[in-house]
């Protein structure tokens, strides 16, 4: 299901394999043992000057040893801690063993490993410090009504704050400079279990040059997805007050 | 209130007393939540004799049924020290996630050498 493309350039490896650059693709995993292996794969096979690492953020499956079988990487989180906190351990070791870029894709397979490229080549070409992968600037992403309006919700958020164009602002497909995954490896630089706008304020109000580049994405998977019951509204609500701390915490204040 | 009343909340007031002195003896709980352990049990013996100014304080306030006034006060105070828990829980959590990414990151280093080690 997951070598199903649906677009997206191809990364020449040969682009980038030859400069000094360190890149490290941070893959966090939370029972996903299905999928993992094939993920991880699936980014071998298109993207080969970059380092895999999962971060199994305690997984009661069999991802550990999924993905150990396919020589990566893999730091184990004691018990599940959340999404960002599987991030920011990936952040800090990134800093720890001082790699220069680091690329975060999602392990239930709906990131397209040939999307690299164009975050690469958006990264160089705008010098950014952040590139954020948009479903949507590509143009066949379809989406649930209850989720269109809350990314139009929070994009707007967004787009009044920072005055940056955010179409897809809940995307954990990015790719981030040194200056970036090393501010966020600080303590409580990551706070929500989910990145999603407000990640994108604080980073702005950083001033950390913040864009956005058309990525594939496959649509929705597992079906299981992160949002699903009550949770669309706690999670609504608590960006909500996450956005108005990040106006509240601004420098100066 | 009767006078058996008054001893008996008194009573219980003084008993959890001791049971707090007794649990910080023993090191069962830290020393600066036992304070405000020992506020509450002071406040129960207290209470033995609060009508006496709880019921003129009403009567000036004019609230027609005197306990209410003795439960917003301590829903008041149970309120304060709900949030202070969360504060604590709050901290709690922060430094469990520090501590549970550091033993990961840790982790992998050693079982990285012993890799290395083995080759």
């Amino acid at each position: 299901m997951y070598f199903h493309k649906v677009c997206g350039k191809s990364v020449r490896n040969s682009d980038y394999e030859n400069n000094d650059m360190k890149y490290l693709i941070i893959v966090p995993a939370f029972n996903e043992e299905t999928t993992i292996g094939p993920v991880i794969d699936d980014i071998r096979h298109e993207v080969s000057f970059a380092d895999v690492l999962v971060v199994n953020d305690g997984s009661t499956d069999n991802t550990r040893t999924r993905a150990l079988e396919k020589q990566v990487k893999v730091i184990d989180h004691p018990f599940n801690l959340g999404y960002g906190t599987a991030l920011q351990t990936g952040f800090r070791y990134a800093e720890g063993m001082g790699y220069d870029f680091v690329i975060t894709m999602d392990a239930d397979g709906q990131h397209v490993p040939s999307s690299i490229g164009n975050l690469i080549e958006t990264m160089k070409k705008q010098d950014a410090d952040v590139v954020i992968g948009s479903r949507f600037l590509m143009g066949n992403y379809q989406t649930g009504f209850a989720k269109k309006i809350g990314i139009w919700l929070f994009s707007l958020i967004g787009r009044i704050y920072t005055s940056i164009e955010i179409t897809d602002p809940t995307s954990g497909f990015q790719l981030l400079k040194k200056n970036v995954f090393s501010y966020l490896a600080q303590g409580d630089n990551y706070p929500l279990d989910y990145p999603d706008v407000n990640i994108i304020m604080a980073l702005h109000s950083m001033r950390f040059k913040v864009v956005e580049a058309p990525v594939a994405m496959v649509t929705c998977i597992s079906g299981k997805s992160m949002h699903s019951g009550l949770k669309p509204i706690i999670y609504v609500v608590r960006m909500f007050l996450a956005i108005l701390l990040i106006w509240a915490r601004r420098k100066g204040r | 209130m009767s006078l058996p009343v008054r001893v008996i909340i008194f009573m219980l007031g003084l008993m959890l007393s001791a049971i707090i002195f007794e649990l910080v003896r023993r090191k069962k709980f830290r020393e600066e939540l036992s304070l405000m352990w020992f506020t509450v049990g002071i406040a129960i013996m207290a209470s033995s004799v609060a009508d006496l100014i709880i019921d003129p304080v009403s009567r000036l306030l004019k609230i027609g049924y005197p306990p209410a006034l003795v439960f917003v006060w301590v829903i008041f105070f149970l309120i304060l020290a709900l949030l202070y828990f969360s504060v604590l829980i709050s901290d709690l959590k922060g430094k469990i996630k520090e501590l549970s990414q550091k033993i990961a990151l840790l982790e992998f280093k050693l079982t990285e050498n012993h890799t290395k080690d083995d080759r």
